[in-house]
């Protein structure tokens, strides 16, 4: 009689990954963790000692706050409207199963597109010169909407939240109508056949199937505004023109890691690394209080 | 698949049954050993991707000729460059020269990671100001004493390279930034450059009011705006007052030299539209289009107006001062290149370096790319441009953030677009500009 | 939604002045000029060979990584699955550009500066975090009787794994193939540190270095854009039904 054996985890399946890991990404944070301790520029010798010093100009630097709370703009932006007009959408394309097939393959197709090409294509788009924004208003008679989007600050940041929310789009789509296709189609025909309208079938059958890819949707979203980078480069460089108006903290961290533009800059590595483990640490925080959120959500519904 | 995610049930029919699994076994058995297949695949790749390692260290025993490594950041030079590596090889066919382009933005992130990485090229091509003499602090290149021609060097150059008593290394190109204007244009409406700020704002407002608009003024990456700053204060300051600043007995805060930063301020109306957002590349366009009838722009970019549009026609005035009396150009050093401390093939390295002031080479930077750094190479009469701009500047100002006194500026006056927001004035401008300055009274 | 894309195309064919003259018309002509330029100066038969390389490599050495530690993660009591999962996904989270640094002088450390083997092992790495984000949940869904089953008969739990689990993982396997996939093709930041010599750039490195040459030729520009996407584009709407079944299983049951 053979003895049942417990599902044991096999340690060495871990090994692979954590040896990678650990080489490749646990070794080089811990290490910039270290310089940021210190006071380098980035050139030559590595210089002294300064303990916490990067980390208390971090909190009264007003150039990364402002950053900061560009950041959590994006991030507003994008949650109002994944949550409302992007789910709105998948259920739409879930209805017409016909529908589904082509149009979810082109749907996806912005977040194919490399980010450093979206920021390059609105930028062209946006362009007073060359764009087609604003002649495409004149077109059609809104000529008084033009704008100098990317000039003025005021604007300048929507207009890069506009593009994320493009490709951001995309990739939350998909994942929504996934989740959809999750939700038994028993359930919601035993709500109908009990009588309730299509409001009550979604708001208590579809929606609490739904918990799941909110989850993953939500959390992504957190990662994806704060870290927002390669677009906002393109569009708005190292120093966020117009005069700081687009920046976010991965721009400010580069810029002050690598130099503002392609003339003389000091840089100031150790303070970037220092500016990149507080954005971690603000990250961390945000994604962990959604997960236990959200998470608990999920719970109630299971 | 079908489940009641409440209770763990498992359906009869779906995969979570017994035969259900066999099923779903047999059909996946193909697939499984298409996943062998497929990580086989992977492993062998990542063997090949490391393979190279090997393959070029012994490939590079087998040739005759040392290859060293050096990096550019104008990828816009290539073909020229190229003509000129291939001449050096000529006359040096035991050296192969390796040269990679980073573009411009992206050059001192590169750069610093490989030095910091111990992993930078034979030929370090530095930018110009405090970077050299930090990289030489740091022993991160070695001096090259007696192994440069320095008396062929111009003294802008030679500043650049030497100091400390030792040489380090030679620039390959300088450039000199005036105002280029459309010459049609300015035909047309019978306009001649202007010699004095009155006559500046005339010419201005004619081009205005004929629907031209007058400036091209790219302010993205603040770059134009820091040259258009910096020329218009030397125009008032001259050589001495430049030299006054940098020694602190002059400040761009003095209500003279405050005209300069008002007149910046003054002119937003005939900026391009959107100025503040347009890219440097843009504006260029912009103005080699015939777009924009003035701009700023340096004695590389006549090489940029050209690919944009080929009939361009266009002549260089340096910044005229308020009364007229001078007019000013600023000129920079493009890399300075000095040998890698580190690098094993230091011999070609030098060689290399020492060669970039040859008039072989200094002619063609002359007739096609840029400013010569050395004395006596003048553009050739076909380079009419070239010519106007070495004229245009009567005096001619080093770069301010080429010298240690006032390296600070160009960070100060880059994060200082709030002039053109109504964030700062001309007074808070020069204020951020004054406090980036680092008074010398030996300088 | 597919604005961008259209004028982006329409925009490949165009000569500057046309930009400048009818942003929105059609271009004079459909020819192929900015094109094959495009392929050539911008050295795309060069960079597209090492991104596929890097990018086939990567994907299918982190797939099979986190696959490997998912399992076991799955596997593990409460508080160990956790902890393993808050470490991988922290690897989301830490900005990049701070690490590369240290990557750099890790890889020159163990020679393989300037290769494509570099550029495959950061991929791999920061494959996994994604690929433990979405398995890990998959893995903790199914039944314990499937490995049960197995094990009772004696199996080791690496047979268990290659013949139970696996074949029934293929939905979100895709998924983090595709995920990865994606960014990994599209990443220019680690190439333009890692690359040191020329002959290792990848296709965005490539692109954006065209960027800097041809800087006012959009129309090549654009050209040139079109002709990086394409691979990706390609493949993605080869997979693409298949890749809508994977989503269903996998990254939902978080």
């Amino acid at each position: 009689m053979k003895a049942i054996r417990r599902p044991r985890p096999q340690v060495w399946f871990l090994l692979p990954a954590a040896a990678l890991y650990g080489a490749f990404f646990i070794l080089p944070t811990l290490a910039s963790y270290w310089l940021a301790l210190y006071d380098w520029s980035g050139l030559g010798p590595i210089g002294s000692f300064i303990g916490l010093g990067n980390f208390k100009r971090v909190f009264q630097d007003a150039e990364f706050r402002s950053a900061a709370l560009h950041n959590v703009w994006i991030f507003l932006a994008l949650a109002l409207m994944t949550n409302t007009l992007t789910l709105f959408l998948a259920i739409l394309l879930d209805r017409k199963s016909w529908l589904r097939g082509p149009y979810r393959a082109i749907i996806f197709l912005p977040y194919v597109l490399s980010p450093v090409v979206t920021g390059f294509i609105f930028e062209i788009l946006l362009s007073p010169n060359i764009g087609v924004v604003n002649p495409g208003l004149e077109a059609v008679g809104l000529g008084s909407l033009q704008h100098e989007w990317l000039a003025d600050p005021s604007t300048a940041l929507w207009a890069i939240v506009i593009a994320l929310a493009w490709q951001w789009n995309a990739l939350a789509t998909v994942i929504f109508m996934a989740g959809l296709q999750n939700v038994p189609p028993e359930m919601k025909e035993a709500a109908v056949t009990d009588g309730a309208t299509t409001w009550k079938v979604f708001r208590h059958v579809t929606l609490p199937y739904l918990a799941p890819a909110f989850t993953v949707v939500n959390v992504l979203l957190a990662i994806f505004a704060f870290r927002a980078f390669d677009l906002v480069y393109v569009i708005g460089g190292a120093i966020g023109a117009p005069n700081g108006a687009t920046l976010v903290m991965g721009t400010v961290i580069y810029g002050n890691a690598f130099g503002k533009g392609s003339y003389v800059d000091t840089t100031r590595m150790s303070y970037a690394m220092a500016e990149g483990i507080v954005l971690f640490l603000v990250l961390g925080i945000i994604a962990a209080i959604l997960l236990v959120y959200l998470a608990r959500r999920e719970r109630r519904v299971y | 698949m079908t489940h009641d995610p409440g209770t763990g049930q498992v359906e009869p029919g779906s995969t979570r049954d017994a035969d259900g699994m066999a099923e779903l076994f047999e059909r996946r058995l193909t697939r499984r050993s298409a996943v062998r297949g497929l990580v086989a695949a992977g492993a062998a790749g990542s063997l090949m991707g490391a393979a190279p390692a090997f393959a070029r260290s012994t490939a590079r025993k087998r040739k005759t000729a040392t290859t060293i490594t050096m990096w550019g950041n104008h990828p816009e030079w290539k073909p020229v460059l190229d003509r000129l590596i291939a001449a050096f090889e000529k006359t040096h066919p035991d050296i192969n020269v390796e040269l990679s382009y980073k573009p411009g933005p992206q050059y001192t992130a590169a750069l610093n990671t490989a030095l910091a990485g111990g992993a930078a090229p034979d030929v370090i091509g530095w930018i110009e100001g405090d970077a050299i003499r930090v990289g030489a602090k740091a022993k991160q290149i070695d001096a090259l004493d007696g192994k440069i021609p320095v008396a062929k060097l111009i003294p802008a150059a030679r500043a650049q390279v030497a100091f400390n008593g030792h040489v380090y290394g030679s620039p390959l190109a300088a450039y000199t930034v005036g105002i280029f204007y459309q010459r049609p244009i300015f035909k047309k409406y019978g306009l001649k450059p202007p010699t004095n700020w009155a006559q500046l704002m005339a010419v201005t407002k004619k081009l205005a009011a004929e629907g031209v608009t007058p400036w091209s003024m790219p302010a993205k990456d603040m770059i134009i705006p820091y040259f258009f700053y910096i020329m218009a204060a030397s125009s008032i300051l001259g050589q001495d007052g430049y030299r006054g600043l940098r020694r602190g007995t002059r400040k761009v805060t003095e209500p003279q030299v405050l005209k300069a930063a008002q007149l910046m301020i003054d002119l937003q109306e005939y900026y391009n539209k959107g100025f503040q957002a347009v890219s440097y590349a843009e504006g260029k366009a912009l103005f080699a289009q015939g777009r924009a009838a003035m701009l700023i722009g340096g004695s590389a970019d006549y090489t940029g107006y050209k690919q944009v549009n080929p009939k361009v026609d266009v002549g260089v005035f340096g910044f005229p001062s308020p009364s007229g009396n001078r007019h000013v150009t600023v000129t920079g050093m493009e890399l300075l290149y000095t040998v890698n401390a580190k690098s094993s093939h230091k011999p070609e390295a030098t060689t290399l370096v020492a060669w970039l002031s040859s008039k072989g080479a200094q002619q063609v930077v002359a007739n096609e790319l840029a400013r010569p750094i050395a004395v006596g190479a003048v553009p050739s009469a076909s380079n009419r441009v070239g010519r106007e701009m070495v004229l245009a500047g009567a005096p001619d100002i080093p770069v301010w953030y080429s010298q240690p006194e006032t390296g600070g500026t160009f960070g100060a006056i880059t994060s200082a677009g709030g002039i053109f927001t109504g964030d700062l004035d001309a007074a808070g401008f020069a204020q951020k500009v004054q406090a980036s300055i680092k008074p010398n009274p030996k300088a | 939604m597919i604005a961008p894309i259209y004028f982006l195309v329409l925009g490949s064919f165009k000569s500057v002045e046309e930009f400048f003259a009818a942003p929105f018309g059609l271009p004079a002509h459909f020819g192929l000029d900015n094109y094959r330029r495009a392929w050539t100066e911008a050295s795309i038969s060069t960079t597209i060979r090492n991104s596929a390389i890097v990018t086939f490599c990567s994907v299918v050495v982190s797939t099979v990584v986190s696959c490997l530690a998912s399992y076991s993660i799955a596997r593990l009591p409460l508080r160990g699955s956790l902890f393993w999962r808050l470490l991988f996904v922290g690897g989301l989270i830490v900005p990049v550009q701070l690490i590369m640094v240290a990557i750099f002088i890790i890889m020159r450390w163990i020679g393989l500066l300037g290769t494509l083997g570099s550029l495959i092992l950061v991929y791999s790495t920061f494959g996994i975090p994604l690929g433990v984000l979405v398995l890990v949940g998959f893995f903790q869904a199914l039944p314990k009787e499937l490995t049960e089953a197995a094990t009772l008969d004696g199996a080791t739990d690496f047979q268990t794994f290659m013949r139970i689990v696996m074949p029934l993982s293929l939905a979100p396997i895709l998924t983090v193939v595709i995920l990865n996939g994606v960014w990994m093709w599209n990443d220019f930041f680690i190439p333009l540190v890692l690359s040191t010599r020329p002959n290792v750039e990848t296709l965005p490195l490539g692109i954006l270095n065209f960027f800097g040459v041809y800087s006012t030729e959009w129309g090549l520009i654009f050209a040139s854009v079109v002709l990086s996407a394409l691979p990706v584009v390609a493949l993605y709407l080869l997979m693409t039904r298949r890749f809508i079944a994977g989503m269903t299983a996998g990254s939902v049951k978080g």
